[in-house]
């Protein structure tokens, strides 16, 4: 048997071509990514916890951090990107089967339930801003808080564009089982966006300073 | 010292793909709501259980939350070890990263009198 038919062997089976580690470059480059990018959210968070005991008292959340925080619709965000998750794994489970059409549905639900968080986010900046007149620059605690939320939801839309990405660059080649490995991919940057939300809403909006 | 030879860990690739099926990973997510709502019980009711078991349940709930979707839903329980690998490298590099600010602050900055982060930006 020739090498290149091997490979090619190889390839039809794993979805990605030989590798010493058997596992594809690409999804070895996205645990990279995403290793590195817990750096990231570990400087963000870092400096959150340091700020959010040290709150000045001529701010408002000092006196009543737990009253500015609408948790019962930050819960509601919260399992709504928990849900996502769900249909990002059904999704990539529709793809591995070839069923196309449902891979798709599931792919934009994804993205629907992103873009309903995005919104709740949005809104409660919104809310922040006006009804409690919470800059970025009011305090160092603002900034912290509007950093490291405002880094997720960033991520939270750039995963909105990988999947629409996806099911809209795929039109004319199909969403068949060879393009597993993509969503897979896609699939792995939505659940670590997932975990990094799990963290914060439990430290910034759960957890009881002091 | 073993050195793990490149078709072992193929081979071991090769049998990594045993997912759960998808009611199993509709069970996944109702638990992980229920840890959620489980949660949310803990903040409200955190004047009768004292906040010092509420932090530690809200953080042990974290975690397997953390734990649930990073092995399931992100496949690490059914992948390639070195991803496990890399994945919890890059969240003690972030724990690192957390200690060494902590120490930063409370040996250095605050002592010096060089930052209050309570005051507003303009002040400060």
């Amino acid at each position: 048997m020739s090498s290149s038919t091997a490979t090619a062997e190889v390839e039809a089976d794993h979805g990605h071509p030989e590798t010493n580690s058997g596992i594809s470059n690409n999804k070895l480059a996205m645990w990279l990514f995403l290793a590195s990018d817990c750096l990231l959210f570990g400087a963000l968070i870092s400096t959150f916890l340091l700020y959010r005991t040290n709150i000045s008292d001529n701010t408002p959340f000092s006196s009543a951090v737990d009253d500015v925080f609408d948790i019962p619709f930050t819960s509601l965000s919260s399992f709504v990107l928990l849900m996502s998750s769900l249909t990002m794994v059904l999704a990539l489970s529709a793809v591995n089967r070839d069923d196309q059409r449902s891979g798709r549905i599931w792919l934009l639900t994804t993205a629907f339930l992103g873009m309903i968080f995005i919104g709740g986010q949005v809104y409660e900046f919104t809310v922040f801003a006006t009804e409690f007149d919470l800059g970025y620059s009011t305090n160092t605690w603002t900034s912290a808080f509007y950093t490291l939320t405002g880094f997720h939801g960033v991520h939270v839309s750039v995963g909105i564009l990988l999947l629409l990405g996806t099911v809209f660059g795929t039109r004319k080649s199909g969403l068949g089982k060879e393009k597993g490995e993509t969503v897979e991919l896609v699939g792995l940057y939505w659940h670590f966006v997932d975990i990094v939300w799990v963290i914060i809403f439990t430290i910034v909006y759960l957890i009881p300073i002091g | 010292m073993a050195v793990t030879e490149p078709h072992e860990l193929a081979a071991e690739d090769e049998h990594a793909h045993d997912h759960p099926s998808d009611s199993k990973y509709v069970q996944i997510a109702l638990l992980l709501g229920f840890l959620t709502a489980v949660e949310i019980v803990m903040f409200v009711i955190e004047d009768s259980l004292g906040a010092t078991v509420v932090k530690l349940g809200l953080l042990i709930l974290m975690a397997v939350k953390f734990w649930i979707v990073g092995a399931y839903f992100m496949h690490l329980k059914f992948d390639s070890k070195i991803l496990t690998g890399l994945f919890v490298f890059g969240l003690i590099l972030a724990i690192i990263v957390y200690f060494v600010m902590l120490s930063a602050f409370e040996f250095s900055f605050w002592n010096d009198g060089y930052v209050d982060p309570g005051l507003p930006l303009s002040e400060s």
